[in-house]
């Protein structure tokens, strides 16, 4: 398996001009709070401009849908009609396991996320940069997703959130 | 978390209107917008019924505050957003490397 190098995902998403929002446990991280993930996900914008560079971008990383049964992906064409579909594609690519969510839990999707996203330079020579949702939005999502690991990790992430207020105020 | 947003999520969760889920409790809407808008603030166990009233109930749990993780916390703010994605990455990759180490 492919160490997971997320900042080459995050560049070849980039390098096609995709729009989307960083979420889940690497933004959470981003935002500084100390947690693991081993996958990027990322709420795309749903036009079809978008998903045409999408593809384009999955293409290139050789992402493929990954099951239970096939844990590291099967062959698939991603064609941009597919990608509109609400479904949350849970992919395995060159570069590691890469999350396509439409609509996380308790959002409505990129342009509801984007409001409150910040752009952060997440990695230099070259500089990259990549815009990533507020920790506030992270921990909405994962309430609301309710999931037993969502649900772990909101302790961690709430006092994260509590230092950062902190800090700014 | 505040009863505030949490009636508000488990009402969105149930797709329920603020009058049907007035109607659920045997009260009226203008109650129930109250409450999200944060004007009045319910007690706990009218926040419950609320929840079961849509198909949810509250799972509360007590646990000790663990200091070491505001020291991980205070680690990782002093750090760049490009800082803390490296050093996540070094973490996961050399567990990754023991855990194939240690099944062979």
């Amino acid at each position: 398996m492919a160490e997971f190098d997320p900042v080459a995902i995050l560049r070849a998403l980039t390098k096609y001009e995709v729009d989307f929002v960083v979420v889940g446990g690497v933004a959470a991280r981003l935002r500084g709070a100390p947690i693991l993930t081993q996958d990027v996900d990322v709420t795309p914008a749903m036009t079809d401009r978008n998903l045409e560079n999408l593809a384009k971008a999955l293409e290139e990383l050789d992402a493929r849908p990954r099951t239970k049964p096939e844990p590291e992906g099967v062959r698939f064409p991603f064609d941009p009609h597919l990608l509109k579909s609400p479904t949350a594609w849970t992919m395995v690519t060159r570069f590691g396991d890469l999350d396509l969510v439409a609509s996380p839990a308790g959002t409505g999707g990129y342009s509801d996320l984007v409001r409150d996203a910040d752009e952060l330079l997440v990695a230099v020579d070259p500089d990259l940069r990549v815009m990533v949702a507020s920790l506030v939005d992270v921990i909405r999502s994962k309430q609301a997703a309710g999931r037993e690991k969502d649900l772990a990790a909101l302790p961690l992430l709430r006092r994260t959130l509590t230092r950062l207020a902190d800090e700014e105020g | 978390m505040t009863a505030r947003s949490l009636i508000v999520e488990a009402r969105r969760r149930a797709k329920l209107t603020q009058r049907e889920l007035a109607d659920r409790l045997g009260t009226h809407q203008p109650v129930v917008a109250r409450w999200e808008s944060g004007r009045t603030s319910p007690d706990f166990a009218t926040v419950e019924n609320v929840l079961f009233a849509c198909g949810l109930h509250l799972s509360v749990a007590l646990s000790p505050v663990d200091e070491h993780d505001d020291v991980l916390i205070e680690r990782e703010l002093r750090r760049t957003p490009h800082e803390r994605l490296t050093s996540m990455v070094g973490a996961v990759n050399a567990l990754g490397r023991m855990a194939d180490l240690a099944h062979g």
